[in-house]
């Protein structure tokens, strides 16, 4: 029997009855920046007579149903309220349902300490929604962090927080909750970003001025996020101002940045365009040495507001990393010539459409698509090489918000994404084509396919609110379809007006993952669907939580403990060589991990003494019959313990100082303890064999590090604003380990010359002074 | 424009000099030492079995504790690790010896049947440590050349030859060792250094050739000999693992580590009985 009509029937009249209640107002808006018109996320939306709260989508939006009956006076005190902006208060008619579009006003008064009237601020709303597992920052948090040479960064200021650490020093490779480091979506307007870093991953593709805020979700993932298992970073580019033209940029060390954005209609629509570009290839011409290497990042958006219910944005990325060397000259008196060259990066379009229904419903749909390729060349003389790979994504999103009632509120939507991989095209002419032939590559696609709903439902009013849903996921491949349900849930008990219990159950599915052929990310890693054999990878996480706000303090403290279950993971048999092999499938094993831990976070981002302290206790584990002799061993970035501390303090009118201290634990690694002789396989010599430990048996030394900005402002405000950043990474100039190795070390001795092999682990960056000059032009 | 670029290079020479932390200690606990069992059948000979024991990673040679004198291993250094005066016995279905001493850490079994089908196992006592271990493994059919010749590459260079061949191969998934020499084939003291070190040795399975014909051609660099020898040794899939892992391991700082795979119990490497075909072959 068909189910489906009945199902449609009793969802639409359910729809229609929510829709035509006349005991309930609804009153509904967009908030924004005054300044520029900028959508303001998580405002928080406050009537304290109802004790009603709620906080606006990412475009602003909120949706508060009243009921009359419980109020019974003929108006209601709203409170707009916004971390860095002045409380709004609105005195709302109780008579009818009404629009109410708000633009609050930037608090300018950054050195005194913020009142807020409202009893609900983002500290509030943090103890008051189910959420559990995110975090939120707006991109003016990050200005004053201290990162390497000075360029703001959202990947490596995510790596401070508790429960994502980072890979290899100074790399934009980031694990969350124990997991890998493809399991981690990163979208950019909604577009998948694959490779998030230039220069081989030490600074991410991402330039801040672009940008608006980032929502990193570790944990109790929403039902409209999927395809990974570990995490979802959610960035969002800036608008662009809406009411006055304006330029930004930046001087520094490694890159410049200019930023140009204004109204193409005031109060209408808007343009950003902003551009980077690094001059690593300048500096080293300048000192005589030949390296051609360069990155540049172009962010585009427009906006256009059709009418009060109708918005479209058009907003996009492009980037590139550009290596083109060439030497040609005479060598035992033969001419030479001599190329080699690489382009390697992303381009992202974004095209959405936000529509207001109805007072309480919302959508936005989006078409996006993502193209990341890369392609290496080198030639000699008459020997040519060229190695491309790319992919391209088309994707289709809907999501509807539906504010049914005070209690109630239902987000639904689907996705679909179209993948088209195409990995490994080779082309080989001269002597070369001998020993590595051209070929074609394969060519993949897969498609993508989920639908998801859930409801936030207040069960016992102001005690107990649950968020429960589902999400329906598929993947079709080599003919093969893969279906999964992913439940997901969390609830949320107020112990007090400051205090809640939290608890979150999620079910992820991944249909691709990522083939390196290192131990390292490197950017021309490849992203492969699932297959026949190599099957989607699933995690189940379980996370409760304590969190309190500290009001007096103007701080949140929140402590999570999580479990998370991983299976089919994707490991590579020992020793494959990937690089160029198509035929990777045979050197891929599957197996299952887990992950736990407890999180500690005290985060105020109010005052003057603004920052957060993080800790981390966590272990991370894997299981795989073929790889350790099947015994479990533990992840490579196991850290057991992960603490930062995150500080930004006006030390004087003008001078405003960010400092980053954090320790961690080491990696995990595999050392050599032991080696043998052996006869070659042919007998005519002998081989030294190394004994390994098992498999990331060896925990590397603990490392720390401390890192300082001083940011130095006008004395002035004026039309040309102007500062200077001054810092610098590692202060005291201490090594982060990232690998072990055997050294001779030579030392004088009253014995004499003493020479021992010794195990050394090396670091990758020392101390490192940087300054900028960023300025502002309206 | 001199004093612009005085001042960047000032700045880069600073910043590079900035970017110099010391590297950290570290104690590692060392493995505990083994020992290591590597066998060879030669043709006409029997089976020679070599015997070392591991020893530190740590470990340096006295020669390098010179800082003047940069050679890694030499004959010296490598005796300290050499099992001699062991007790090694072989025992099968057609077989039961003492292996005799024929060189320091190298023990020969004569007259060694290796009779396709049976199984033999190893047993290897060093009075000295204490150490003891064992090994079993099968006997495996030798397998020939179909065809193999020799021919030299290009004409106006003689030093390049290509050696082609095509097997008589059974039934059933098998798994090769080809190894080509340009003199003679290495006479049992595998130890020495002193032997001809011009070889190729190539493990394959006949899995990678299509329709069952197992052929190919390998390049190999040769001096002034007009003969080459090829032998060909039909080896057990856990050899060819053993083999494929050492080919694997390239210590690179980008590759995870590869473990051996060992069918000695209580040790380390790989005891083998496989027979090996030879041929002499002219150079056209």
């Amino acid at each position: 029997m068909n189910y489906l009509p009945k199902v449609c029937f009793f969802a639409c009249t359910y729809l229609f009855l929510s829709l035509t209640a006349e005991a309930q107002i609804t009153i509904s808006g967009q908030i924004r920046n005054v300044e520029n018109g900028e959508d303001l996320f998580m405002a928080n939306v406050y009537l304290p007579e109802a004790g009603l709260n709620t906080s606006s989508n990412e475009y602003g939006f909120y949706s508060i149903e009243i009921d009359k009956e419980k109020i019974k006076a003929p108006s209601v005190k709203m409170l707009i309220s916004y971390i860095g902006f002045k409380t709004d208060t609105f005195f709302i008619s109780t008579a009818e349902s009404k629009r109410i579009d708000i633009q609050l006003q930037p608090n300018i008064q950054s050195i005194k300490e913020v009142e807020i009237s409202a009893e609900s601020g983002r500290n509030a709303e943090m103890i008051e929604s189910t959420q559990m597992g995110m975090i939120h920052m707006r991109i003016q948090e990050l200005k004053n962090i201290p990162t390497i040479a000075g360029e703001k960064d959202v990947i490596k200021t995510s790596q401070l927080l508790p429960g994502i650490s980072g890979g290899t020093e100074g790399t934009t490779d980031f694990f969350v909750r124990g997991g890998d480091g493809d399991q981690n979506l990163v979208l950019l307007d909604e577009a998948t970003v694959y490779n998030v870093g230039h220069l081989f991953g030490f600074f991410s593709v991402f330039n801040s001025d672009a940008l608006k805020d980032v929502t990193v979700f570790k944990g109790g993932f929403p039902s409209f996020y999927g395809g990974r298992l570990s995490s979802i970073m959610d960035i969002k580019q800036k608008e662009g101002n809406q009411k006055n033209w304006e330029a930004t940029g930046g001087v520094g060390l490694v890159s410049s940045r200019l930023t140009l954005e204004g109204p193409l209609i005031k109060d209408k629509s808007s343009i950003l365009v902003s551009a980077r570009r690094t001059y690593i290839d300048k500096v080293f011409s300048a000192v005589g040495a030949n390296l051609p290497y360069y990155f540049y990042d172009l962010n585009w958006k427009s906006n256009y507001k059709i009418d009060a219910n109708n918005r479209i944005f058009y907003s996009g990325y492009l980037g590139d990393d550009v290596l083109a060397f060439r030497e040609s000259g005479v060598e035992d008196e033969e001419a030479f010539d001599f190329n080699f060259g690489f382009n390697l990066g992303n381009i992202t379009h974004s095209l959405r459409w936000n529509h207001i229904y109805h007072e309480k419903l919302f959508s936005n749909i989006t078409f996006n698509t993502t193209n990341f390729k890369y392609n290496i060349r080198g030639s000699l003389d008459s020997n040519n090489l060229l190695v491309k790979s790319k992919i391209r994504d088309y994707v289709l999103k809907s999501r509807f918000n539906f504010y049914r009632n005070e209690k109630s509120t239902i987000n639904f939507g689907s996705e679909f994404i179209w993948h088209a991989f195409r990995p490994n095209v080779i082309s080989t002419s001269g002597e070369i084509s001998e020993f590595l032939a051209s070929q074609e590559g394969q060519k993949l696609n897969f498609q993508e396919f989920a639908f998801y709903v859930n409801e936030e439902y207040e069960l016992i009013e102001h005690i107990l609110k649950l968020n429960y849903g589902l999400r329906l996921s598929s993947a079709s491949t080599d003919n093969r379809l893969y279906m999964g349900l992913e439940p997901r849930f969390s609830a949320r008990y107020t112990l007090s007006e400051v205090s809640s219990l939290k608890l979150s159950y999620t079910r992820m599915k991944q249909y691709m993952h990522r083939v390196s052929s290192s131990t390292v990310s490197l950017p021309t890693d490849l992203w492969y669907p699932v297959t026949r054999n190599i099957r989607p990878q699933r995690a189940y996480q379980l996370a409760a939580g304590y969190f309190y706000n500290l009001k007096k303090w103007k701080s949140v403290f929140s402590a999570e403990v999580f479990y998370k279950k991983m299976d089919n993971l994707i490991e590579y048999r020992e020793g494959s060589n990937l690089l160029l092999n198509d035929q990777f499938e045979e050197y891929l094993v599957q197996g299952n991990g887990q992950a736990y831990g407890i999180e500690i976070l005290l985060k105020k981002d109010q005052g003057k003494l603004k920052g957060w302290i993080g800790y981390t206790l966590s272990r991370s584990e894997r299981d795989f019959k073929q790889l350790n002799q099947g015994n479990r061993f533990p992840a490579k970035y196991d850290r057991r313990h992960d603490l930062s501390i995150v500080l930004s303090y006006p030390i004087s009118k003008r001078i405003d100082l960010g400092a980053v201290w954090v320790y961690s634990s080491g990696a995990q690694f595999t050392a050599q303890i032991g080696q043998y002789f052996v006869p070659n396989l042919s007998l005519t010599g002998v081989e030294t064999i190394p004994i390994y430990s098992d498999r990331n048996a060896v925990s590397m030394s603990p490392s720390h590090r401390l890192d300082l900005n001083f940011t130095i402002k006008p004395k002035k405000e004026r039309r040309w604003y102007g500062e200077w950043q001054i810092g610098c990474y590692n202060f005291y100039n201490q090594a982060t380990p990232f690998r072990i190795d055997i050294e001779t070390e030579s030392k004088q001795t009253a014995n004499g010359q003493e020479v021992k092999q010794v195990y050394k682990q090396p670091g990758l960056f020392g101390f490192i002074p940087y300054f900028t000059y960023n300025f502002k032009f309206k | 424009m001199k004093r612009q670029k005085f001042i960047v290079a000032f700045f880069s020479m600073f910043f590079i000099w900035a970017c110099t932390p010391e590297p950290l200690d570290i104690e590692i606990p060392q493995a505990d030492p083994k020992l290591v069992v590597y066998s060879q059948a030669l043709p006409a000979q029997g089976l020679v079995v070599a015997l070392t024991k591991s020893f530190s990673a740590l470990t340096l040679p006295e020669e390098q504790k010179d800082s003047t004198k940069q050679d890694s291993i030499n004959n010296l250094f490598l005796s300290q690790f050499l099992v001699d005066n062991a007790l090694v016995t072989l025992n099968g279905p057609d077989y039961n010896d003492t292996l005799l001493p024929i060189a320091n850490g190298v023990y020969l079994a004569t007259l060694f049947p290796a009779t396709p089908g049976l199984t033999y196992n190893l047993k290897a006592f060093d009075p000295q440590t204490g150490f003891s271990v064992d090994a079993s493994t099968s006997a495996l059919p030798i397998v020939n050349f179909d065809t193999v010749y020799a021919k030299r590459k290009f004409e106006d260079d003689s030093s390049t030859i290509s050696v082609h061949y095509s097997i008589d191969d059974p039934p059933g998934e098998q798994y090769y060792l080809l190894n080509i020499y340009s003199d003679s084939i290495p006479q049992g003291n595998f130890f020495s250094f002193s032997g001809n070190n011009n070889h190729n040795s190539i493990a394959f399975s006949d899995r990678e050739f299509p329709q069952n014909e197992v052929k190919g051609i390998e390049q190999y660099e040769i001096g002034k000999s007009d003969t080459v020898v090829v032998t060909l040794t039909n080896i057990s899939r856990d050899f060819f693992d053993y083999i494929k892992a050492r080919e694997r391991s390239d210590n690179s700082f980008l590759s995870e580590p590869v473990s051996y795979p060992s069918n000695v119990n209580n040790g380390l490497g790989f005891f083998n009985i496989h027979q090996p075909s030879a041929k002499v072959v002219e150079i056209d």
